[in-house]
């Protein structure tokens, strides 16, 4: 799997996160979608096999777990997972795929 | 096979007017196709080319613009993007023909790898000389495969020219030449440089300028031999040569050791007679270190290793005086070292906030308004952090783009 990838998806879970935080209508309504969103997942969410056996009923919610957390799990992956990335960009030292027709 | 209800958009299967059917139907509609041969049909429907020009030409003698219309290869390359590459990948692992076969089934070999052998074996019987494989680059395009006389006399002038080029290291791919001749090309690894074990490749030394005194040495030699055996006469000289040649692999350390300790025992009478020199002429000539050769590969004076040893600095890589012509190609705006930089601003003002901030549901906005009101500096910290969130959002996507512009993904960085 891409180094590069995770970070993006670290990156984006981070500024969700973050935009949660304040806990104002912005980030209320945003919880509130997310869990949504969350909820109509095929297999994992309450409409799902075995939701209901797993605990996950339309009515339990997520966001105070969401707030509780302040964006601390993704922000400790973040570090080593960029540092991975960075290693990796110093090994390799230019950019652009390796095997080019030079002209 | 259709009913009445279609025949009005079924053409009739001649061979002329299928096409041109085809060439009516295709830009917007979806229709059966008509009974054509399935590579026929495939070939109608899958090249873009074909039918980008189909759609110009029917645009233009119809009186209106360009169709723009992204093509499935830009679809597909965008959706291979976010796919582990190895799906779509041939295994990267390849064998060559053996460089001894003639020119006609070697140049599209060369065409394809881009690799050429500078120096051939004069004598097949001389088991002196050794065969250098090396991989080149060609100069501008390579020479087109045809019968034809004037072609081989083009071949074989650009075969002169390109024995005249310096060989240089393919692309950095790894080549190496297998014990039954052939040679292989392995673009998942990366070109490694000549370390002095005389069991892992043919060509170490070929690169190495300053070896070129010694490069044909003994063990490799009767190496080359036992290729050769191999190919050209029966198995049970080729077994009796490797027999040899092993035998050579086991010793050769040793006696280099031997010699190198001889070496340096004469050098060390020599220099006891001479006069000490001063500490200025020590560094510009250091004595040679015979050991090194054994467990670490030299730092030879060429450009590479130079450049190498600039680039392996993590201070000097920065700014360096010197740079891979492959660098200059792209100039990257630098989104990593934004991201990098904003990261770190985000965790010093985040650390910052959380003094302030209390993770519930009752105090959460509380605190925001505290911060922004109460708090001196507070609305320019929070500030901080939430424009520096939304710049590293925008960053790293742009960094995401350049990384597929530039290719950056394929091999050999398909997990960065």
């Amino acid at each position: 799997m891409n180094v590069g990838v995770i970070l993006l998806v670290l990156t984006l879970l981070l500024s969700f996160t973050g935009y949660l935080l304040p806990d104002d209508q912005l980030g209320f309504w945003a919880v509130t979608v997310g869990t949504n969103m969350a909820r109509a997942t095929p297999l994992l969410g309450h409409e799902g096999p075995f939701g209901q056996q797993l605990g996950m009923t339309p009515y339990n919610d997520v966001r105070f777990g969401l707030l509780g957390a302040p964006s601390w799990t993704p922000t400790r992956s973040f570090a080593p997972t960029s540092g991975l990335h960075w290693h990796s960009h110093h090994r390799f030292h230019f950019y652009g795929p390796a095997l080019l027709a030079r002209p | 096979m259709a009913g009445p209800e279609t025949d009005s958009a079924k053409p009739k299967p001649d061979a002329a007017k299928t096409s041109a059917a085809v060439a009516e139907m295709l830009p917007g509609m979806l229709v059966r196709l008509p009974s054509v041969h399935p590579r026929q049909r495939r070939l109608a429907v899958w090249r873009p080319s074909v039918r980008a020009e189909r759609n110009q030409s029917e645009a233009a003698s119809a009186g209106m613009g360009n169709g723009h219309r992204i093509s499935w290869r830009v679809f597909i390359a965008f959706l291979r993007f976010f796919l582990p590459r190895t799906l779509f990948e041939p295994p990267p692992f390849s064998r060559l023909v053996t460089p001894q076969t003639t020119l006609w089934e070697w140049t599209p070999v060369q065409q394809k790898y881009r690799i050429w052998v500078t120096a051939r074996p004069i004598a097949c019987s001389s088991s002196t000389r050794a065969a250098r494989i090396s991989v080149a680059r060609p100069i501008g395009k390579p020479a087109r495969t045809s019968s034809s006389a004037l072609a081989r006399q083009r071949l074989r002038q650009r075969r002169r020219q390109l024995r005249r080029t310096r060989a240089a290291p393919m692309d950095r791919a790894h080549v190496e030449l297998a014990p039954d001749g052939q040679i292989i090309v392995d673009t998942s690894r990366l070109y490694q440089w000549p370390r002095d074990n005389p069991a892992t490749s043919v060509i170490r030394d070929h690169f190495c300028r300053c070896n070129w005194e010694r490069r044909e040495s003994v063990p490799r030699v009767r190496e080359i031999a036992a290729v050769r055996a191999a190919t050209e006469r029966g198995a049970d000289d080729a077994r009796r040569e490797n027999a040899e040649r092993k035998e050579w692999q086991i010793r050769w350390p040793v006696e280099r050791l031997k010699a190198g300790v001889k070496e340096d025992l004469e050098s060390l009478r020599q220099t006891a007679c001479k006069k000490p020199r001063n500490k200025s002429n020590f560094l510009k000539s250091p004595p040679r270190r015979r050991l090194h050769l054994d467990f670490r590969h030299k730092h030879d004076d060429t450009p590479r290793n130079r450049a190498l040893g600039v680039l392996s600095n993590v201070f000097l890589h920065l700014h360096p005086a010197k740079i891979n012509r492959d660098a200059v190609r792209y100039a990257t705006p630098g989104h990593g070292g934004i991201t990098f930089y904003l990261f770190i601003v985000l965790t010093l003002t985040g650390v910052m906030l959380m003094f302030y901030y209390h993770p519930s549901k009752v105090q959460a906005f509380r605190d925001v308004l505290y911060l922004e009101h109460d708090v001196p500096f507070g609305k320019l910290l929070r500030n901080m952090h939430r424009w520096a969130a939304h710049l590293m959002v925008i960053a790293v996507e742009l960094h995401m783009f350049r990384v597929f512009l530039t290719g950056s993904y394929k091999k050999p960085r398909e997990f960065n």
